[in-house]
């Protein structure tokens, strides 16, 4: 107790240049100090990097699919680089997925009044059977989309599930019923989420698509820029 | 009095009978057709082929409760009533068969929740058109619904 108070109050009245009372086992204070710096250094460097930690690397995974003017996209190897918004909808939903849209079009329009340029935006179909390219981009035109940062994504069931279950997306056939011409109609339940993914296409946030909190997203895109 | 002084009497008193009939019907005392009315009526943006929603206010301002049991819409082909339901992170819709509006009461049918399903739409509706659909009510019949598109 003695050694500590002489220890302390020697560094505290005359600095680093206090007489120092050594201990043959337990270090000064002053042994301390430099790591203990560092340690903080470290933290504060790092604190960025931890606030969104990797929750899924889908970087070292590659699938095709077709965009809205039937073009082929390599997901997520063509958006390395850059950060992107993904969504998940069927067009045929008129209800949650539409609310969906809606928010990343205001997120869009967020991030321009915040300054954020860049990001990328991705819609996936959860059904491509009816969701074809020409579909996604009549349901995006009639919404006046800009297709120049947002991609509409139809592929392969298989490809579709891939990327879906790695982002554990969740989907399954809802009720249906049929027209007067006997057409039928079917709705899918689906996980209502989007994703953020970084640079290296690895996802980074997880959000509910159609109660998306703008201020969170907004944060931790800035957290990635 | 003979019989046939009566007949002016008579004559009087259907003629004001009548008169009651006819001020009761003017005045819009139309039990339960004037309870409903349906407000703040928006259908969202889709395009031709697809399928869009219809968003309104039910207002019941009668005693009476009333049931809502069907839609109707010529610019699609199919119009139901449905229901958004969020369980678990998982959102889905089913049809429901009605909707029971309470009396001195109202119903709304919003985003994530109640809403006319429009199926198979038979034109764009594109932002700012009006279109017109009809919602059946058990007691109030077809109410006539003046919508607005919006995204």
């Amino acid at each position: 107790m003695e050694r500590w108070n002489s220890g302390m109050m020697g560094w505290w009245v005359n600095g680093f240049s206090a007489p120092r009372i050594s201990h043959p086992i337990i270090p000064e204070f002053e042994d301390y100090i430099i790591p203990l710096l560092l340690l903080l250094l470290t933290s504060i460097v790092c604190s960025g990097c931890s606030r969104l930690p990797v929750i899924e690397d889908i970087g070292k995974t590659n699938y095709t699919f077709l965009n809205q003017d039937s073009m082929q996209v390599s997901f997520p190897s063509a958006y390395k680089g850059e950060i992107v918004v993904m969504s998940f909808i069927y067009t045929h939903c008129p209800d949650i997925c539409p609310l969906t849209t809606n928010n990343m079009q205001h997120l869009q329009d967020t991030l321009a009044v915040n300054g954020i340029k860049g990001v990328r935006f991705i819609t996936l179909t959860f059904d491509p059977n009816r969701d074809t390219p020409h579909v996604l981009k009549q349901y995006a035109t009639i919404r006046g989309i800009d297709f120049n940062d947002w991609d509409f994504l139809c592929g392969s069931k298989a490809n579709t599930d891939s990327v879906l279950y790695s982002m554990d997306v969740r989907y399954f056939p809802g009720d249906s019923s049929y027209t007067k011409d006997m057409g039928l109609i079917y709705y899918i339940t689906h996980t209502d989420k989007s994703v953020l993914i970084d640079q290296e296409g690895r996802v980074r946030g997880t959000y509910s698509g159609s109660q998306l909190d703008f201020a969170r997203i907004v944060e931790d895109i800035k957290s990635l820029e | 009095m003979k019989a046939g002084d009566r007949k002016p009497e008579a004559r009087k008193r259907i003629l004001g009978l009548m008169l009651v009939l006819l001020l009761i019907s003017a005045s819009g005392l139309q039990y339960p057709v004037s309870g409903i009315k349906v407000e703040s009526a928006y259908v969202r943006t889709a395009a031709r082929g697809m399928t869009s929603a219809a968003y309104f206010e039910i207002v019941n301002s009668s005693s009476m409760p009333d049931t809502l049991y069907d839609a109707k819409a010529d610019f699609c082909k199919m119009a139901q009533l449905h229901e958004s339901f969020r369980e678990s992170g998982m959102v889905g819709m089913k049809q429901v068969e009605f909707v029971v509006v309470p009396a001195k009461s109202s119903v709304e049918f919003k985003p994530g929740g109640y809403h006319v399903m429009l199926m198979n739409l038979k034109k764009d509706l594109k932002i700012g058109l009006k279109v017109k659909l009809e919602l059946i009510f058990r007691h109030a019949g077809a109410v006539k619904v003046h919508a607005v598109v919006k995204e």
